[in-house]
């Protein structure tokens, strides 16, 4: 009853959230701006990342008391935050560093 | 002997041509050494799933680059930038469905090839439906690589492609036709090295053009430095599209109906080594790749906009990208000072990048042309020397069709080769991605939705290339672009309209037996792992991996077992029946020598901690040497 229960409640927030998110990520930083695309990215791929690591924990394909399911499992969060932060750092020195270039070609 | 796109002179293209054949002469005749690998069909096809995680991972270097790579990410390199990286970074968030979903399903389940997947799973119409999308999807490939590789060789030598294809595909349908799995996997091992050494010479070769890295991200324009591009501007490569489109359906297709790289991670000796060989791909070859492929057009871009500030660098040829498909080329050739032998060296790499991914693709056709049609339906009682010699014409014929897609990749010409490439796989995959995904993780999912899915999601992802604005609601809906012309936003229309029909009429029919599906979906990997096993229960215990055993020979045992003391046993951390890893103690071979064998009960009480019972058969089986020491691992 309570899986029932979450996978309705999964139905109705997980598409509110990918209608409203994008509205506010745009109004907020401008579709044009690398922020509003790393938003978008890094924000609608967590939901599918992390709807992911419930569905295998839940259904115990992933099993935390064994050492090298547990291993994995924090390689995987560990990795989507390396994609996370190498992706910001990127994006913030692409804007804060000088350059030559005219832009006209 | 005149090249119209890069002026080479008579003796430059004589030089580059020897070069680009002498390395594939090479690689043929190195392919077809492993030939003598192949005892039996799973040999052939999966290696006998005996390769440590590094040795698929490494090869699978040059296989996820194709000879399109260059081009098509160095032309969308030089047009955006450094977003050309966004396909290439953005494959983590499927990562938990592979890794504990999909992976252990196939690796445990023993299944040979997808659609043999969707007869298990569902039923027989399943099979076939999912066999025509399967090697759409794969011919597909083998016909742009080969098209691709024909646009650089056209631009380079003037060479029309009815010419350079047919030998280029003879020389690749030689050395997977004879050598196999083992074969693709080791040359594209080599290769792998030869296309990062060549990448790695073509960027310091332009860096150093441009007088160093501050230089060359100096001259850099701000919006080519993004990792990211515009959110929906530009129909051909925007933020939303390639979510939608290459993250999440181009993601789940490359890692779940991928024949090539399944097949490619059935050669590995366990389920956790093929996770250590995903994740090491992911977060380490992918990104690396994403820069080897496209960091010349960047620096192309760099260059231009150098020479539009301060006039061409004194030394080098001025650049001038008329066509942009020959970004890579053109660069190159200015960068590396129109020396033809290193010039030579980086072409005979973009042969690398197509022969590493068209033999995975070959081996992986001709598994599906096996498995799938000539074992079920032609010739059921084959044994495994027809199968092999089958299995060679299987790959023959993939090879053939492959190089008569080329003609239809032709007549596609006026878009980029991304717009190109995305254009066909956006309509191909996403039915067959949402009936694998409902099938591995919803338990309700049945035949008539997966059938159902496959037929009228199909029809309905074409029927859009004739009416796009079916697309727009939904494109509207998650803020994507609105402009009539939807290539990424097709797949998410796909995978939508494939999930409600199959939800649909799943929910609508009667559900499936769970016995049908045991050890077919992620809530029965347990029941998987303990039909791989052969019975009893997988074993968890920590364990040693125990170096320097030695074989001794007892004709007694039955085929397929070994003996071992019980010291080694405890050590192991292994019971009675599990599977142990027997292998050559040599990290360096990879596995090449090794096989997986059962652990029965002790027959020898005088047998040594460091010794190991084991039949003469099963020792030559395993291409065990003599006198070589062993190691043992326990698996399950």
């Amino acid at each position: 009853m309570k899986e029932k229960k979450i996978l309705a409640l999964s139905l109705i927030v997980i598409p509110l959230f990918i209608y409203f998110f994008p509205r506010w990520v745009i109004q907020t930083f401008g579709a044009a701006s690398p922020w509003a695309s790393y938003l978008y990215q890094y924000g609608l791929g967590g939901v599918v990342f992390f709807v992911g690591i419930y569905i295998v924990l839940k259904s115990e394909a992933c099993q935390l008391s064994y050492h090298k399911h547990r291993k994995w499992f924090y390689f995987l969060i560990g990795g989507f935050f390396y994609f996370a932060i190498a992706h910001w750092v990127w994006i913030y020195l692409a804007l804060n560093t000088a350059t030559y270039s005219t832009g006209v070609n | 002997m005149e090249s119209w796109s890069l002026n080479l002179s008579d003796t430059s293209v004589l030089v580059v041509i020897g070069v680009v054949i002498a390395y594939v002469s090479v690689i043929t005749l190195f392919g077809g050494y492993f030939a003598r690998f192949n005892k039996n069909i799973n040999d052939f096809f999966y290696s006998g799933q005996r390769f440590s995680w590094w040795l698929p991972a490494a090869s699978m270097v040059a296989t996820g680059i194709g000879s399109y790579s260059f081009l098509k990410y160095s032309e969308q390199g030089y047009n955006t930038g450094m977003s050309s990286t966004m396909s290439y970074t953005n494959d983590w968030f499927v990562l938990p469905f592979f890794l504990f979903g999909w992976l252990p399903i196939i690796y445990y389940a023993r299944i040979k090839s997808i659609p043999e997947y969707f007869h298990r799973r569902f039923n027989s119409t399943a099979r076939y439906l999912s066999l025509v999308i399967l090697l759409a999807y794969m011919l597909f490939y083998i016909g742009y690589n080969l098209f691709s590789i024909g646009v650089a060789t056209e631009g380079l030598f003037g060479i029309p492609q009815i010419w350079s294809m047919p030998i280029l595909a003879a020389f690749l349908g030689f050395y997977v036709t004879y050598g196999g799995q083992t074969a693709v996997v080791f040359t594209d091992l080599f290769q792998g090295f030869m296309l990062y050494i060549a990448g790695f010479i073509a960027l310091f070769a332009g860096v150093y053009a441009l007088g160093g890295l501050d230089q060359f991200w100096g001259w850099l324009p701000t919006t080519h430095r993004l990792p990211f591009v515009h959110l929906t501007e530009n129909y051909k490569f925007n933020t939303v599209g390639l979510f939608w489109g290459e993250a999440l359906a181009g993601s789940v297709a490359f890692a779940f109906m991928n024949q090539g790289f399944i097949m490619r991670y059935l050669t590995i000796k366990s389920v956790d080594d093929g996770r250590k060989a995903a994740v090491f791909n992911i977060l380490v070859t992918m990104p690396t790749s994403a820069l080897i492929v496209g960091g010349v057009g960047w620096i192309g871009k760099s260059l231009v906009e150098r020479q539009f500030g301060m006039g061409p660098i004194p030394g080098y040829m001025p650049i001038d990208i008329a066509n942009t498909f020959h970004t890579f080329l053109v660069v190159c050739w200015s960068t590396l000072k129109q020396n033809p032998w290193v010039f030579g060296f980086v072409i005979a790499s973009l042969m690398a990048a197509l022969m590493s991914t068209i033999d995975t693709l070959i081996n992986a056709c001709a598994a599906v042309l096996i498995y799938d049609i000539y074992k079920p339906l032609i010739s059921p009682k084959a044994n495994d020397k027809q199968l092999l010699y089958a299995a060679r014409w299987a790959s023959m014929i993939s090879t053939f069709v492959g190089l008569l897609l080329v003609i239809w990749f032709n007549k596609q010409k006026g878009g980029s080769l991304m717009e190109i490439h995305y254009k066909g796989i956006m309509v191909i995959i996403p039915a067959m991605v949402t009936v694998l995904f409902l099938g591995v993780f919803w338990k309700r999912f049945n035949s008539y939705g997966a059938c159902a899915a496959m037929i009228f999601g199909s029809m309905l992802a074409v029927a859009t290339v004739w009416f796009p604005g079916w697309i727009e609601p939904l494109s509207e809906f998650v803020s994507g672009p609105i402009n009539g012309k939807y290539i990424y936003m097709r797949a998410l229309f796909g995978i939508c309209a494939s999930a409600v029909i199959g939800i649909t009429v799943s929910l609508l029919t009667p559900a499936q037996d769970e016995n049908h599906h045991s050890g077919l979906t992620v809530w029965s990997i347990t029941d998987a792992m303990r039909a791989y096993k052969g019975g009893g229960e997988p074993n968890f215990k920590k364990g040693e991996k125990l170096r320097g055993i030695t074989a001794v020979y007892d004709n007694n045992l039955p085929e397929g077992v070994i003996c071992v003391s019980k010291n080694t046993k405890a050590k192991l951390g292994a019971d009675i029946g599990d599977i142990i890893y027997v292998s050559d103690q040599r990290e360096i071979l990879g596995g090449l020598r090794s096989d997986h064998l059962k652990i029965t009960t002790l027959v020898n009480q005088n047998l040594k901690d460091d010794e190991v019972l084991i039949h003469k058969t099963t020792f030559k089986e395993a291409y065990l040497l003599e006198g070589r020491p062993l190691s043992l691992e326990k698996m399950i």
